[in-house]
């Protein structure tokens, strides 16, 4: 009897396998399926975080985009100009735009945009926003934004992260377009199911839409980092990301690792109103003791780059001058703890991180700090958001997936309301100055870059920051997807190719 | 009937008390963590104002048992709220992660009881011989192999190396019965093994036990032929601890859903646990709690209704 039994589902089970290749997407459709962690928001105003915005570009389009060298060029505006003194810009968007709900984006539709990412409640973008006056529609296409202050960083600004467009019409029920966006991307979502996929179609009405090479996009949830590689491997997914540490498994694949670059920087976050970073030695010992090719090693597999500033090395606003200015001395950092008048292991300190993603860096800083006699104990704090924007930790581990607008890094990091600096609300003394020079340079001068770097050397005065290590946004692929074009940060669909 | 009938009146009987200590204390964790939803809504906004005003949008401010109220009052109503990570409708989001796993769970079942039932019967037969040897060594191995072990070797085999199965994965049965079938069976078999290996553990024991019994020798003596001894007396006699084993593993199976899960790229019911409780997404982690619940005292009372059926002394002793 049991014999029958086994023959009956060995044969239900081989007959099933024969199947096992079919594919939803229509034949010749060029499809591309990409694992990743799916955002929890489809409103760009409420999404906040830097890797989120790469999804929602499939959705949206932005008011600009940025080049392979990180400058800002047209996108749904056609062009933009300053007035004479530098406070006043006008975006013009291109003619007869439309989102995918059938409203016309118009200038109107971008001021509504901007309007609401400045005063929505639960607005993510309020804080990028602050020289940004008032936005005006003259006529149809000309978008006139008034500023605060003199900054010529705003078509950089309004870019994939802070101007990714929504229709007015669904933005009057924010909630809804949370969860299920209506832009004017390249994309429009036929199917979202919030945690499990996401299934979208070309939108033949997207600006660009003769460079869009790919008929349909599927998301689909990602899995085990582990299981990744042979996901990609058998053809379930086309795209994912991909962890450093299995950046060997998918080579050995015969899969394509894309290292994108980024402005991707990790840091020691430290509060110096708090005990004992009240004292200027304690802080020093934490920079002499802070070794960084051990980050690179352990947590990007020897993917990534050391750096002491808040993007990668060779940015246009790395400081060349600054660089390894606290270059790794325990002995120095032994010293000035003593100096400061802590015997080993007398200065105890909890070091809170949020989890997981910060586990090995956590670890790293740990033996690093205790090394040279300091006491840390790391805390892993579930609701880490709520003490660290608080501003209520002293020791502490984040990073930036960067932005476009360097400025716009630098006064996150080192301003005083920065949401990296944890020191708020001090800032080092001569930043203010240096970086409202830098705002106020035009982006083509000749000038741009020198005091786009001076202002860097002068945030990294700050005691709130020791920036540690800066790990590439790391892909897999198959074959069948032609190659990315290295847009720093970002993921552009134009002129991507899938072999259906 | 009757006996039906009490045994589903004791089920619920136990069942209501159960339910409502298991949500309360949920809820009361909550208030104890001070978990909040601001933390996954604000990100880099997170000020103690934003804070507070998101506490409030979502009534954490008021009186913990109005609370309670509130959320048992919409629950038994069908809406377990809206999640704290993305505002979506949780009911739905169970609805559609419970689907895969029912169908994965359901498979490892169905697998389980065949092959449990195949070769605990087999091994009862030829009970002290080579192959009752075989089968329960190879039983013992199974049961210690772990399913992320299972499905990662599975995966390497099958979907990697013979590229008979999709290697990870979903597609609902509406896209295709075979293309349904393929996403879930590897995942099903690694979560199949503890169950067949205890059940047929059991079975066996079981079997054993009642051929030995003095019923049966006398059955032999009557005559009777080894088929109607097999079914009539043994079988009968002997099914019932793996029918009580089969209520524990059903439990199982949906907890070991979350790894084989993870390892599959199944966005199922255990990966939504796992992913709430990592989170701290709080109404997400009551929702799932609340249909575990109703799942597993569901299946148990199926069980127990078989069980007296086939048994009828197991009803005495619920």
């Amino acid at each position: 009897m049991s014999r029958k039994a086994l023959a009956v589902l060995a044969a239900v089970t081989f007959g099933v396998s024969a199947c096992a290749s079919g594919s939803a997407g229509a034949a010749g459709e060029s499809t591309l399926r990409w694992a990743v962690t799916l955002p929890a928001h489809w409103d760009p105003v409420v999404s906040g975080s830097g890797a989120q915005f790469r999804i929602l570009s499939l959705a949206y389009a932005s008011l600009t985009e940025i080049d392979e060298n990180g400058r800002a060029v047209p996108s749904l505006a056609r062009s933009w100009d300053y007035n004479d003194k530098g406070d006043q810009v006008t975006f013009h968007l291109r003619p007869g735009l439309r989102f995918s709900d059938g409203e016309p984006l118009d200038a109107a539709a971008v001021k509504a945009y901007l309007d609401r990412a400045k005063t929505q409640q639960n607005s993510a973008l309020d804080g990028d926003l602050t020289s940004i006056k008032s936005v005006t529609a003259q006529g149809d296409l000309d978008v006139v934004v008034q500023l605060t202050q003199v900054d010529h960083q705003i078509p950089l600004l309004l870019g994939e992260r802070v101007a990714q467009i929504t229709s007015p019409k669904a933005a009057r029920d924010p909630a809804a377009l949370d969860q299920s966006p209506v832009g004017a991307g390249p994309f429009v979502v036929t199917e979202l199911v919030p945690g499990s996929h996401v299934y979208l179609k070309k939108n033949p009405n997207y600006w660009d839409a003769a460079n869009i090479h790919i008929d349909r996009v599927e998301l689909q949830t990602a899995p085990d980092p582990a299981s990744v590689v042979s996901g990609l491997k058998t053809g379930v997914y086309d795209f994912a990301n991909l962890l450093a540490s299995q950046v060997k498994a998918a080579e050995a694949a015969g899969l394509d690792v894309v290292f994108q670059p980024g402005f991707n920087a990790s840091n020691i976050s430290i509060n110096v109103n708090k005990e004992p970073f009240t004292n200027p030695k304690v802080v020093d010992a934490v920079r002499y003791a802070t070794n960084r090719q051990e980050y690179v090693d352990k947590i990007t597999f020897g993917h990534g780059k050391a750096t002491d500033q808040p993007f990668p090395p060779g940015y246009l606003a790395y400081d060349k001058q600054s660089a390894n200015k606290y270059p790794y001395d325990a002995e120095k950092a032994e010293q000035l703890l003593a100096e400061a008048g802590y015997a080993p292991g007398q200065l105890k300190l909890d070091l809170v991180i949020a989890g997981q993603t910060y586990a090995t860096a956590s670890e790293i800083v740990q033996s690093q700090l205790n090394a040279v006699g300091f006491a840390v104990t790391i805390k892993v704090n579930p609701n880490w958001e709520k003490p660290f924007f608080a501003k209520d930790l002293t020791l502490s581990l984040y990073g930036t997936t960067g932005r476009e607008s360097p400025v716009q890094t630098l006064t996150a990091h080192f301003g005083p309301n920065g949401p990296l600096n944890l020191s708020t609300p001090y800032q080092p003394g001569g930043f203010e100055k240096a970086v409202s020079v830098a705002r106020g340079t035009p982006l083509d001068s000749p000038d741009y870059e020198k005091n786009l770097q001076a202002a860097t050397r002068a945030g990294l005065e700050s005691r709130a920051l020791v920036f540690t290590y800066s790990q590439p946004n790391i892909f897999v692929k198959s074959k069948k997807v032609s190659a990315i074009t290295p847009i720093p940060g970002q993921i552009h669909w134009t002129g991507l190719r899938v072999e259906p | 009937m009757r006996r039906a009938l009490s045994i589903l009146a004791r089920s619920i009987g136990i069942f209501v008390p159960v339910f409502l200590v298991a949500t309360f204390v949920t809820f009361a964790l909550r208030a104890l963590s001070g978990l909040s939803p601001a933390s996954l809504q604000l990100g880099e906004s997170a000020t103690p104002e934003a804070i507070a005003q998101i506490e409030h949008q979502w009534g954490l401010d008021r009186p913990f048992l109005t609370q309670y109220l509130d959320w048992f009052g919409d629950m038994v109503s069908g809406d377990l709220g809206k999640s704290w990570f993305n505002g979506a409708d949780i009911s739905r989001l169970l609805v559609e992660g419970a689907a895969i796993s029912l169908s994965v769970a359901g498979l490892a079942l169905v697998i389980g009881v065949v092959f449990g039932f195949g070769f605990g019967v087999l091994a009862a037969l030829r009970r002290t011989t080579w192959v009752d040897r075989a089968i329960t060594g190879f039983m013992t191995f199974i049961s210690v192999m772990p399913s992320f072990v299972v499905g990662i070797v599975l995966v390497g085999v099958f979907a990697v190396g013979l590229g008979w199965f999709p290697s990870a994965g979903y597609s609902p049965a509406d896209r295709g019965l075979g293309v349904w079938l393929a996403h879930i069976t590897l995942p099903a078999i690694a979560l199949s093994f503890d169950t067949v290996s205890d059940v047929a553990r059991q079975l066996r024991a079981g079997l054993v036990a009642a051929y030995r019994e003095n019923y049966v020798t006398g059955a032999v003596v009557r005559g009777l032929s080894p088929r109607r001894i097999f079914f009539r007396h043994v079988l009968r006699n002997g099914v019932g601890p793996s029918l009580a084993v089969l209520g524990l593993k059903f439990p199982n199976l949906l907890g070991g859903a979350v790894v084989t899960e993870a390892i599959f790229g199944m966005p199922g019911f255990g990966q939504f646990a796992a992913n709430s409780a990592q989170r701290g997404d709080v109404p997400a982690v009551q929702g799932v709690l609340v249909v575990s619940i109703v799942l597993v005292v569901v299946f148990n009372l199926l069980v127990n209704l078989v069980l007296a059926r086939v048994a009828p002394a197991s009803a005495r002793g619920v």
